[in-house]
């Protein structure tokens, strides 16, 4: 079973894994050694990574994410 | 005494200077001194001009021309034409088109058909002067790959992506953002020829040919209609093109092999000296390694004065027309 790459912190929750691994693993390139990962996961996942980004105030590149992500779950379209 | 002692030594340096320079004077040289035709090279040469050369039933390397050396591939073996495995070619100088439908098979065929392989379902196209590359990867994703090709100073040849497509999704500027790179996402277990690096593929022909094997160095590469096209030989190659003289010089299309050993069928030829012509010459000659001795079986032979062979050939698909006209109706 791999590391799960979310850390529970109080009432937070953060990746605990590298940026281009929560990415492939939100787009579906990668499986982060799942077998067959559900669908909600990596949607978890991509909203992690686009928190992070936006936290570290990463706008362009979380916009950029997101709008990759709305090509798979159109519901990561910005408003 | 003294004196015959002398008459001997002379006589005897005469015969040594005599059976010294007969070693020494090129083979060549004794052949025509003793009227037999000249030997040709120890390893043999080919040339080629205008051939479609069929590896297997649907890989064809289009042939303008090549120039080199048909080596044994397996050693203590001579080179036999009815088992690729044996033959190795070494590419000196020459030009090679093969299709995308060509490239296509040989991806799915031989360099990714393997369990486990990280790009399986391959299609191969060219969009104007670069080539698309459409996969699925590790069996789920579907990615489109669209970039150019370049020859390496190494021989091989490098395909750079502009774009990638993966899910459905523009992919390279998130990839390049995140610092994310192709070699991380197909992971390959037996990589046969094509090597990720970064988001390059790097293709090595000399592993990802099927038999016969291929020792060559390409040295440029570009797309012409759905054609890949491989250049080999630096700036002496055009030099190298037309330095075998065939018997039959006025053929457009044909194969040259001259010098060295061949075997093919029950044949064995010691200083081989054979031209495959072609008998329809409005078209390059398309020949099929598998098939080839159907081709030479239908077609005609004539020896010429010196030895040499003259085997006049059908095209391939002819034959294969006039084998499916012969079949009786059902």
């Amino acid at each position: 079973m791999a590391k799960s790459p979310i850390v529970f912190e109080d009432e937070r929750l953060r990746l605990t894994i590298p940026l281009a691994d929560a990415v492939s693993f939100a787009m579906g390139w990668s499986d982060l050694g799942y077998r067959d990962p559900a669908e909600n996961l990596r949607q978890v996942i991509g909203l992690l990574a686009i928190d992070a980004l936006q936290r570290a105030e990463q706008w362009r590149l979380a916009t950029m994410l997101q709008t990759c992500l709305a090509h798979r779950w159109p519901a990561f379209e910005a408003d | 005494m003294k004196k015959a002692l002398g008459l001997v030594g002379v006589v005897l340096g005469c015969a040594a200077v005599q059976v010294w320079g007969q070693t020494k004077a090129p083979k060549a040289e004794r052949a025509k001194r003793s009227g037999a035709p000249s030997a040709g090279p120890a390893t043999t040469q080919f040339q080629i001009r205008n051939v479609n050369f069929r590896i297997d039933e649907s890989i064809t390397l289009e042939i303008a021309w090549l120039r080199g050396e048909l080596l044994s591939n397996e050693p203590g073996k001579l080179p036999t034409f009815d088992d690729k495995a044996s033959l190795l070619m070494k590419i000196d100088a020459g030009e090679v088109a093969m299709s995308t439908a060509s490239f296509t098979d040989l991806m799915n065929r031989y360099v990714f058909n393997y369990p486990g392989a990280p790009l399986t379902n391959i299609r191969v196209s060219t969009e104007g002067d670069l080539l698309r590359q459409e996969a699925t990867m590790h069996n789920t994703v579907p990615t489109e790959m669209v970039g150019s090709l370049a020859a390496l100073p190494d021989g091989r040849i490098r395909f750079r992506p502009n774009t990638i497509r993966a899910a459905g999704v523009p992919a390279k500027k998130l990839m390049d953002a995140v610092g994310l790179q192709t070699s991380k996402l197909v992971k390959g277990t037996d990589p046969r020829g094509v090597d990720i690096v970064g988001d390059d593929l790097i293709m090595d022909l000399n592993v990802l040919m099927p038999p016969p094997r291929v020792r060559a160095k390409v040295s440029g590469v570009r797309i012409e209609g759905d054609r890949i096209v491989q250049t080999f030989g630096g700036k002496d190659a055009a030099a190298a093109r037309e330095e075998l003289a065939p018997p039959d010089k006025e053929a457009a299309n044909y194969m040259y092999y001259r010098g060295g050993t061949i075997r093919f069928r029950k044949f064995i030829m010691e200083d081989t000296d054979v031209q495959i012509v072609d008998a329809d010459p409005g078209d390059p000659l398309d020949y099929s390694l598998e098939r080839y001795f159907d081709q030479i079986v239908a077609g005609q032979s004539r020896n010429t004065s010196n030895g040499a062979q003259v085997t006049s050939v059908p095209d391939y698909h002819d034959l294969q027309r006039r084998g499916s006209s012969e079949q009786p109706a059902p």
